[in-house]
């Protein structure tokens, strides 16, 4: 660090640093929100992790314009597939194996439950925007409580 | 190394045993893990040129991943570059779900300003030309050397070790990558303004 142009570059760093904590600041509600996320950490269920989502997965030549979003998770005992209309609040899920089981739509403000049918089938409308996570309550006798990971919509 | 803007190593045992009290349940460890990586991911949200609104969705979601996998870490460690990949692969889900939507006005729902009581940005500085000039340059930058510049910026500094995770190079590129990015930042803001951002 003994040539002129290093002490430029830390100084130029230097300066970067005092412009961004100043007008580019972490926003103290996201701190908050950080630390509330702590309070979602559960240690009972089997985790659902995301294996698809048409957004990132599916190469959509000619279909921008908003066509539903398609993600699935997978956890040992169930597969979990959601389809989502962008902005429209609406989640409409199938569980796989097909189960009548609660179904928690879970975001950082609070939760919505909902019954998927015989077939394995649920809708849930109200839904924020935001991260959510969606997570399974299985009452057959081998399943056990499934969620997925948290995904923003 | 150690002087400012040039990141120092984290220490590694100090972020394990946070890792290790979160994932029993110690609401402390975790917030101490917020104060630590909050920056950085907010740093790797902007970075990639993400709205406040969205890095504000994207450094959740990455805190609720942790909260789920916060007791199945591989490496305690690296939790640190852990996050920023997290951050990185939610930022850029994030930008192609953008890409491939028409606005649905979720950018003025109030919901998406959910009770974040913020202060405005602090302007003053920028009644400094060279300031102004400086990052004006800084925001015009794009591609790699905004993200880079970006991570390098963050306060706690993060580790070159999380650094070269997150842009998945190698710690011994990271310091070259730097000075060049620097020297392009240097003639832009030079041409941004009137009397050059590093003139005496």
């Amino acid at each position: 660090m003994s040539s002129d142009g290093a002490v430029d570059y830390d100084e130029l760093l230097s300066r970067l640093k005092v412009l961004a904590a100043a007008l580019d600041r972490l926003p103290r509600g996201v701190v908050e929100a950080a630390r509330a996320s702590f309070s979602w950490k559960s240690i009972d269920a089997e985790l659902a992790e995301l294996v698809y989502d048409s957004v990132v997965d599916e190469e959509l030549v000619g279909a921008r314009g908003g066509g539903a979003r398609q993600l699935t998770f997978e956890a040992p005992d169930v597969t979990i597939e959601l389809e989502v209309t962008p902005g429209s609040g609406r989640i409409i899920g199938q569980l796989v194996p097909p189960t009548d089981a609660d179904v928690e739509i879970r975001h950082p403000e609070g939760s919505l439950t909902v019954r998927s049918d015989r077939l394995g089938h649920f809708r849930v409308d109200g839904v924020p925007p935001g991260p959510i996570s969606v997570r399974c309550l299985s009452g057959g006798a081998a399943g056990r409580a499934a969620h997925t990971d948290w995904v923003v919509l | 190394m150690g002087a400012s803007g040039v990141p120092t190593p984290t220490d590694a045992s100090d972020v394990s045993a946070l890792v290790r009290a979160a994932a029993s349940g110690e609401q402390d460890a975790w917030d101490a893990l917020v104060d630590r990586f909050g920056e950085l991911i907010w740093a790797v949200a902007r970075g990639l040129g993400l709205s406040q609104a969205d890095a504000a969705d994207v450094s959740q979601t990455t805190w609720l991943r942790l909260a789920e996998h916060v007791g199945r870490l591989r490496e305690p460690d690296r939790v640190g570059a852990w996050l920023a990949t997290t951050a990185r692969n939610e930022a850029l889900r994030t930008l192609k779900r953008a890409a491939r939507q028409v606005p649905t006005g979720w950018e003025v729902d109030p919901a998406r300003n959910r009770g974040y009581d913020e202060p405005p940005p602090d302007h003053r500085l920028l009644e400094d030309e060279r300031n102004a000039a400086l990052w004006q340059a800084f925001d015009g930058l794009s591609g790699p050397c905004k993200v880079l510049l970006r991570y390098l910026i963050v306060e706690p500094p993060p580790s070159y070790a999380e650094v070269s995770a997150v842009l998945d190079i190698p710690t011994g590129t990271i310091g070259p990558r730097r000075n060049r990015c620097l020297d392009h930042l240097r003639r832009s803001s030079a041409v941004c303004g009137p009397q050059g951002a590093l003139a005496p």
